[in-house]
């Protein structure tokens, strides 16, 4: 028994010397751990397809990846926050752009086109999602 | 009260403190260091006049990249089309912008929506 447990504490030691430099790493399975690597990463959950007044699903996780099938869908908009202080990364890694629903934000931009391939981070300030990643005037 | 720290030596760790920080890796960029080490988490460009950069890729979908110019005059850098997936994107002093990895290229998200 006592060899074992110095067996496990060899085996611990192992493991800490193999992480070398941290990648720190948020994962829909794992939560949040850190492994051999840099920088920080959060694994994208699965692609939701966008139509027209389509509800994304912000309860899944954090990095929430979505993909428009045709041009022009209007009226998506952001499924409510559940806790003060929650953030959404949201990124069109399709090839259509499309808009989110009128007066939907916080502060409503005055075009709510997000672009195929860019992305947006929001947080939930416990009545509407904010928008991040606008310029400021 | 805890001060959670994101670093590219220790990684993610809590000390005493409150807060979020993330630990920068400060680069400068002259006109022979172009390229911008996208390994940290957050990074800091002090670039010495205008510079069009390159972005190294990332390592793996979804990783995210901070990086602020913190040059000490009007110095601007500018991002080549070809890291970015909409567009030539740009930070002057004092700007910052957050992009992830989405397998391929950088996605900014510090851009007014169009």
């Amino acid at each position: 028994m006592f060899g074992t447990a110095v067996s496990g504490l060899q085996q611990a030691r192992h493991w800490r010397k193999e992480i070398k430099m941290p990648l720190v790493r948020i994962e829909k399975s794992k939560g949040l751990f850190q492994e051999s690597g840099k920088g920080f990463l959060s694994k994208p959950l699965d692609t939701q397809a966008v139509v027209n007044n389509f509800e994304i699903d912000t309860s899944l996780g954090f990095n929430l990846p979505v993909s428009a099938a045709d041009a022009g869908q209007t009226g998506v908009v952001l499924k409510d926050g559940t806790k003060n202080g929650q953030l959404a990364l949201i990124t069109n890694v399709g090839a259509e752009d499309f808009d989110f629903a009128d007066d939907h934000f916080a502060a409503q931009p005055a075009d709510a086109t997000l672009v195929a391939g860019n992305s947006i981070l929001c947080v939930w300030n416990s009545s509407a999602w904010s928008l991040t990643s606008q310029s400021l005037s | 009260m805890p001060l959670v720290e994101i670093s590219n030596s220790k990684g993610l760790v809590q000390k005493t403190g409150e807060g979020l920080v993330a630990v920068p890796l400060v680069q400068e960029l002259s006109n022979v260091l172009l390229t911008i080490d996208t390994s940290c988490f957050y990074t800091q460009v002090d670039p010495t006049g205008n510079r069009t950069v390159d972005l190294e890729a990332g390592q793996e979908a979804g990783q995210l990249l901070l990086i602020t110019n913190v040059a000490d005059a009007a110095e601007k850098i500018t991002f080549k089309v070809a890291d970015f997936t909409a567009g030539a994107v740009g930070i002057s002093q004092g700007e910052s912008v957050l992009c992830v990895w989405n397998g391929s290229k950088w996605s900014p998200t510090s851009q007014t929506l169009a």
